[in-house]
């Protein structure tokens, strides 16, 4: 379906005014397809867990250059993805198993901005759309954030202006 | 979706003449998330073929994701998403600040909604509840109604001299930037070298910003044309954020911060004593905290950028006492000054003194809130500006309506926060059905109710249908002029647009 699909895509691009600028990148890929690719040799397999809101766990075989986030949406794990990994939502907040905390590259102080506004923030959490598998990462286990219905039924009270 | 869904959708996007490459490049991301399973998620066992006929009433972030986890998770559900503003979206069209057009990418989530769930579910704007239909028939038409229509009001300073000519609120500056149409024609002046912006939350950063901003900053956003030229003659320099509480109590967050201390051409004047107090106890504050104080104590040491001409400046512990006037025109603003109990901790409390200081300016701004209208039939808390709910989300006394977003928890938070709990409420629901305390052993009318009743009232809604020709056109005005699009800021236009019967040329600046 990728496939018929790019050659739509080609074909109507070809056509498009900015057709060239576009052309021009051959390696033309949207965010998220290359998560939809098997891995293509057992070297660039990266096991990955997620641990589910409902206490559930997926196992899933992944592969070096995958984003976590997109990942989760490939298997129809629960993660959201609002800004589309523009760093403007906390969306894909995950905590990361502390062993693998330190594997991961700092994150950015554009991530760390919206960290901070992101519901039930802890020492280990990241957003799901920057973290990318290498195979150092390999077994690595990530834990969706709880639900919570109500913020302020949780315990936090909003304080006026 | 199909490769045959995906060449309809460009069939229909070709429509769209001068937009052919981004909308085929949008239907290509949508037919790669389309390999996601629509109703992968969660799928409730019991949701057999006996129809749950679901009203949401609010077409922003709120009613979006409530809706969306509805369709996953129950495969019988049709759901109506009902919004009286003549287009959807809500805040995200017309709170998200121009300059962050990221924040808007969840529309295409919500696209995809449309796409994706072979027309189980329909928009109804230009559609308010509580005149055009009310909270009893939509009860009686739908097996659940999910209030989220979020907090529309702005909290009114009331103080004397606030209906002064220039003074304000935040909401409707937004509103008129964004085109919103009731604040199209807000008639604003900026011949003036001060403006006070009196609030400390998100609100007032975005209303500094877009008075501070360069021009060419936000000519190639989805700012409205009209705004860009009136601003354009803006003689602001200087904008004063004041707060009634301390350093420690700001409700802006650091993103919104970050972009004021970075914005070219300005400077940041922070000298506080307030400020000061907190850099012994600043390494102890909770993260979120602790890295918003320590990037405003960073702007405070920063040395003033002399080549800057415009700056803004954080002021603490100043309440509004009274709107100063010149010829019924703002003239200024009298504060008084507060002492702060516990000035160290979130909970600090103002105290007013008898100290006073008045502020010169032309121009005021206040966003110190919003508040929620509670429709017509529904219960309300003690304030009177929530929806009263038993647990934060089923409303009381009314078995079947839940509530959702700003509406249910009062005005605050994040898309994060928003989208966590419509998924919550939607899993409630879920369970509501599942347990069959929804009452659906009869069927309802749904849709069809709807549309019978809004026929017979002469209504003109807005299809999802209708809104992709308002969008299209809203999209080719843009191109035109550089920018992503050009907003329809008068409903007349947008119902026009949307029946095919013209009403706005591609050079109409959004007003015929």
């Amino acid at each position: 379906m990728i496939r018929a699909a790019r050659r739509i895509l080609t074909a109507a691009v070809g056509r498009a005014s900015h057709a060239r600028s576009i052309q021009s990148t051959s390696a033309l890929r949207y965010p998220g397809e290359y998560e939809y690719e098997d891995p293509k040799s057992p070297e660039d397999v990266v096991n990955v867990t997620y641990l589910l809101k409902d206490g559930t766990q997926r196992e899933i075989k992944a592969k070096v250059g995958d984003n976590l986030m997109y990942l989760a949406h490939r298997h129809d794990i629960e993660l959201e993805g609002a800004c589309e990994a523009s760093l403007a939502c906390s969306t894909c907040h995950v905590y990361v198993k502390e062993e693998y905390v330190d594997k991961l590259p700092e994150p950015k102080e554009e991530e760390d901005d919206m960290l901070d506004m992101a519901p039930a923030l802890k020492p280990n959490s990241r957003l799901g759309c920057q973290i990318i598998l290498t195979k150092e990462l390999e077994g690595l286990v990530v834990t969706l954030p709880p639900m919570t219905r109500n913020f302020y039924v949780d315990g936090h009270v909003p304080e006026p202006h | 979706m199909t490769a045959d869904g995906v060449i309809n959708r460009m069939a229909t996007g070709a429509q769209c003449q001068l937009l052919r490459a981004p909308s085929i490049r949008i239907a290509m991301r949508r037919l790669v998330a389309g390999r996601r399973s629509w109703h992968g998620w969660r799928r409730f066992s019991s949701s057999t073929a006996q129809p749950v006929r679901i009203a949401v009433v609010g077409s922003g972030p709120a009613g979006f994701y409530v809706a969306g986890s509805l369709l996953r998770q129950l495969p019988a559900a049709t759901v109506d998403i009902f919004d009286k503003q003549p287009v959807p979206f809500g805040l995200v069209r017309f709170g998200v600040a121009p300059d962050h057009p990221e924040v808007k990418n969840c529309i295409h989530q919500f696209e995809q909604l449309f796409d994706k769930s072979d027309g189980r579910v329909n928009l109804f704007c230009n559609v308010a509840i509580g005149s055009d239909l009310t909270v009893e028939e939509l009860r009686a038409d739908y097996h659940a109604v999910v209030m989220a229509y979020g907090a529309e009001r702005e909290r009114r300073l009331g103080v004397p001299g606030e209906q002064a000519a220039n003074c304000i609120s935040g909401r409707s500056f937004v509103g008129w930037y964004n085109g919103l149409p009731q604040d199209r024609h807000l008639a604003i002046d900026f011949d003036t070298d001060t403006a006070i912006v009196i609030g400390h939350g998100n609100v007032a950063l975005d209303c500094a910003r877009v008075l501070l901003s360069p021009l060419d900053r936000l000519a190639s956003t989805d700012l409205s044309d009209y705004a860009l030229e009136a601003l354009a003659k803006s003689r602001v320099e200087r904008v004063i954020l004041v707060g009634r509480r301390g350093p420690l109590q700001v409700s802006f967050t650091i993103k919104e911060l970050r972009e004021l201390v970075n914005l070219p051409g300005s400077t940041a004047i922070v000298e506080s004593t307030d400020l000061e107090a907190t850099r012994d106890i600043v390494a102890s504050l909770p993260r979120p905290r602790r890295r918003l104080t320590e990037l405003m104590l960073k702007a405070a040491d920063a040395k003033l950028k002399s080549d800057q001409t415009k700056s803004w400046q954080l002021l603490f512990r100043r309440t509004p006492l009274q709107v100063l006037t010149a010829a019924e025109r703002v003239s200024g603003a009298r504060f008084g000054m507060n002492d702060l109990v516990d000035p160290l901790t979130e909970k600090a409390r103002a105290v007013i003194t008898d100290r006073e200081e008045t502020i010169q300016c032309g121009l005021i701004l206040y966003s110190i809130g919003y508040q929620t209208i509670v429709l017509p039939g529904l219960p309300f808390n003690q304030s009177g500006h929530v929806i009263r709910t038993i647990d934060g989300c089923r409303v009381e006394d009314l078995p079947g309506v839940y509530a959702t977003g700003w509406c249910a928890r009062g005005p605050t938070g994040v898309i994060a926060s928003t989208q966590a709990e419509a998924k919550a409420t939607a899993d409630l629901i879920c369970a509501d059905v599942e347990s069959g305390a929804l009452q659906r052993r009869e069927d309802r009318p749904g849709t069809e109710g709807t549309k019978r009743r809004l026929m017979e009232r002469r209504v003109q809604w807005i299809s999802w249908d209708d809104w992709r020709r308002v969008d299209c056109t809203e999209r080719e005005m843009g191109q035109v002029r550089g920018k992503p699009r050009e907003k329809l800021t008068s409903v007349m236009d947008i119902v026009r647009v949307a029946r095919g019967t013209g009403g706005s040329s591609a050079d109409g600046g959004g007003g015929v």
